[in-house]
């Protein structure tokens, strides 16, 4: 028992120790914290009002068991990678003599502390519910209590899946994580579809812990079969996992190159990079750099077009805009809404420099030393880098929004402008913050601060063209007005982009690499 | 031994003087000089955290020196910094390298950036590949490479411009006696036209095998600079001493003069310190 609190209390201080030591992880926290707070309080007060106005059983509980279901197939499918170990887990504790089973219940009790930090929204939606509900402890006692043991299954079943998937490799247990995923999931489709196969019609483990928690808030007694089916579906996934606690794991368990799901480390972003270059050169590796482009400006651009295939930057930006864009088409029947869709496509081109900017820092900090020894005026190439990220953050959008336009028959300029500003000053913005961070004292900043620095620059700096955009959207201004409203919008846009790439050779003629 | 005696030097190729470099309050370097000749193979020795990579850096234009003057082929940095940084190629200690290109993509990028003309960077990355064994990797990705393999393609891609000199940081750690052979090898080519090698090392063993001259420096100064018989009628360690008996002697009697002056530092601060 010692063995399992000491384990438990090394790795609760590591995982308290990667989030103390790094302050955007801090950062992270608050923003979750914070960003939370507003719909917790929302979520709460609207189930509060529904209650009390009486709810439909069979209805909310099949509503309940799509949200647990949805969270038990995302944890099923994390053990589709096997069991995922941390680093140090591997050099301290795996190599000593701690048994598997001492492992994986110190880990139980780590992972449940280390998730109670997070679960903040969802102590303040029950208190809410508690409060004006005015719900007896025994009730709040029974929510609790089942809500938790649905919570423990499904962490069983996870790390025992996890577990046999490492040990086996066999496309079997693979399969069988697919089916029931497949299963878990298939009456949530029916109910989207209206269909006969619904949720409360099965004995699913989400159903009977839904009946459980919707009965102790509407105050009516509990059906004891599903408490009985509840302990049951228990019982067997701690079977499950105490029989695969007993498996040698230290042999099957692949690394993570992390302290904690917080590290936000150089080392850990080098690691990270050299997983997606592996991942995306597959891909990338059919755009090469050759020797003929006559230009350096030209060769220097395609190498950074060769970089951004490679290491996933286009993917990122690929992805960004596909979710994007299903949104917008979803939205393509509401004729009132598709303007603001079309602004929130452009609006959205200020983020693409961000992420390019971050992945660029991450990837070619460490390699600055090849062109400031080669001879070369670095201008030269952080004019490769401005204008490969101001073609990236326009082109994608603006094909993005004249495709939308054709087939919605929708006027572009305002978007195209408000996508070519917000590409040339985001673009300007994130790199010259970037090489401002490459000086000696402030190398070892993370990642994340440098791109909320830079991304709350560009905003100041790109709220004018903003105005001009929604004030073209909501005061209805015809196309002529619109162009002519573009030309000094576009003017600040190359205005910002002149003062900054000057400030940007500035701060590359001064980089210094100790 | 390839430490040579009385070598007649033709012309200067680096010149540093009075290089004064700081990190905070740490001195790296205090006042160093140093000459390198042409056609010579030139070491820079010294313990860890000597001031050896500092001054390469400086040397490559990785870092601003405080104070002090750079030359190299009679080029001076602030006037004409982008020739002066053609004569030069450079390896450093633990080298990164861009790991999403293969390695002729690399040695493409590196000539490209040096403005080697297209023609020649074809013949000379096809020539290098050969002499550095790595033509059936030549598509390979840098990720892929082992850490020796990595040093090679970081040489091959510091000679792609033919510098007149060479600088490398601790060239042969991490690479296996064959890439050491290689290596070897290549140092004696760059001799043979006329051009210089100038490497860092605390391998003593390696710079007495390999150099014709050596620096030694310790605390960020100069100790000696010459053959091996120079330095050992210098350190009076006898004709038999080998570099590392040399080099133990002078930096002990370096570290004991040091001392001595730090020793004396806090007296004068104190006293500074009751009138204060």
């Amino acid at each position: 028992m010692s063995i399992i609190r000491d384990l438990y209390m090394f790795k609760v201080k590591v995982f308290l120790g990667a989030l103390r030591s790094s302050r955007s992880s801090l950062l992270i926290i608050a923003i979750y914290i914070i960003g939370l707070l507003p719909p917790s309080v929302g979520m709460s007060l609207t189930v509060v009002n529904l209650v009390k106005g009486g709810i439909d059983l069979t209805t909310y509980v099949d509503l309940f068991s799509i949200i647990l279901n949805v969270i038990f197939v995302f944890l099923l499918l994390f053990s589709l990678r096997g069991y995922i170990a941390y680093e140090y887990e591997q050099n301290l504790i795996f190599t000593s003599s701690v048994n598997p089973r001492t492992y994986l219940l110190a880990s139980l009790l780590a992972d449940i502390t280390a998730l109670s930090i997070f679960l903040f929204p969802a102590y303040l939606f029950l208190a809410i519910l508690t409060i004006s509900l005015q719900l007896s402890i025994l009730s709040t006692s029974m929510i609790i209590t089942y809500l938790l043991l649905f919570s423990l299954l499904m962490y069983f079943i996870k790390t025992s899946l996890s577990i046999l998937e490492s040990q086996l490799q066999s496309i079997i247990i693979r399969a069988v994580l697919v089916i029931v995923a497949a299963l878990l999931l298939f009456p949530a489709v029916e109910f989207a579809l209206q269909d006969q196969i619904r949720y409360s019609k099965l004995p699913y483990p989400s159903t009977l812990v839904s009946e459980i928690v919707l009965r102790s808030i509407q105050g009516s007694p509990l059906n004891s079969m599903a408490i009985l089916g509840v302990l049951t579906y228990f019982s067997f996934s701690l079977i499950l996992f105490l029989h695969c606690s007993k498996i040698d794991i230290y042999r099957y368990a692949k690394p993570i190159p992390l302290v904690s799901p917080f590290d936000t480390s150089m080392r850990t972003q080098t690691i990270k990079t050299g997983q997606n270059i592996r991942f995306f050169s597959k891909v990338g590796s059919r755009i090469n750099l050759n020797i003929e482009p006559k230009s350096l400006q030209i060769f220097l651009i395609k190498k950074e077009i060769v970089r951004m295939a490679r290491d996933g930057s286009f993917f990122i930006v690929l992805l960004f805009y596909v979710s994007l864009s299903v949104i917008s088409f979803t939205s393509r029947s509401n004729e009132a809404a598709f303007p603001m869709w079309m602004f929130i496509l452009s609006f959205y081109a200020f983020l693409v420099p961000a992420m390019l900017t971050s992945n660029w820092r991450i990837v070619e900090q460490d390699l600055l030393w090849i062109p400031l020894t080669a001879g070369l005026n670095f201008v030269f190439i952080a004019k490769a880098i401005l204008y490969t990220f101001m073609i990236t953050a326009f082109t994608v959008p603006a094909i993005l929004i004249l495709i939308l336009s054709v087939t919605n028959n929708f006027e572009p300029v305002t978007s195209l402008v408000l996508t070519a500003s917000s590409s040339i000053i985001g673009s300007s913005i994130n790199l010259y913050t970037a090489m401002g961070f490459l000086s000696k004292k402030r190398r070892a900043t993370p990642s994340i601060m440098i791109t909320y620095t830079a991304m709350f620059l560009s905003g100041l700096l790109i709220s004018p063209v903003y105005i001009y955009a929604l004030t073209s959207i909501f005061l209805g201004f015809d196309a002529p007005i619109r162009i002519v409203l573009a030309i000094p919008t576009l003017a600040y846009s190359a205005a910002i982009y002149q003062v900054f790439s000057k400030k940007i050779e500035r701060k590359a003629l001064g980089i210094e690499l100790s | 031994m390839k430490l040579e005696k009385g070598r007649n030097p033709l012309s200067t190729i680096l010149q540093l003087v009075d290089i004064w470099k700081s990190y905070d309050d740490v001195k790296a370097l205090c006042g160093l000089n140093l000459e390198v000749f042409k056609g010579e193979i030139f070491g820079l020795v010294g313990p860890n955290g000597a001031g050896k990579t500092t001054c390469l850096k400086i040397i490559v234009g990785l870092l601003k020196m405080d104070k002090g003057s750079i030359t190299v082929n009679g080029l001076d940095p602030t006037v004409h910094p982008y020739k002066y940084k053609r004569s030069i190629g450079y390896v450093p200690e633990s080298v990164s390298l861009p790991d999403y290109l293969t390695i002729e993509e690399l040695l493409i990028y590196s000539g490209k950036i040096r403005e080697v003309p297209n023609e020649i960077l074809k013949q000379r990355i096809d020539s290098y590949l050969k002499i550095f064994d790595l033509e059936d990797k030549r598509e390979t990705l840098i990720l892929q490479l082992s850490r020796g393999m990595r040093q090679k393609t970081a040489m091959a891609s510091a000679l792609i411009h033919d510098p007149d000199l060479l600088i490398l940081d601790e060239p042969l750690i991490g690479i296996d006696p064959a890439g050491q052979h290689v290596i070897k090898e290549i140092f004696n080519m760059r001799i043979k036209e006329n051009k210089t090698v100038f490497l860092s090392t605390h391998m003593l063993d390696t710079a007495e095998r390999m150099c014709n001259r050596v620096a030694i420096i310790h605390r960020g100064r100069n100790v000696a600079t010459g053959d091996l018989r120079h330095l050992q009628s210098l350190s009076e360690t006898g004709e038999n001493a080998t570099l590392e008996e040399v080099f133990l002697k002078l930096t002990e009697e370096r570290g004991i003069e040091k001392k001595e002056q730090i020793d004396e530092q806090p007296k004068k601060r104190s006293l500074f310190g009751v009138f204060r």
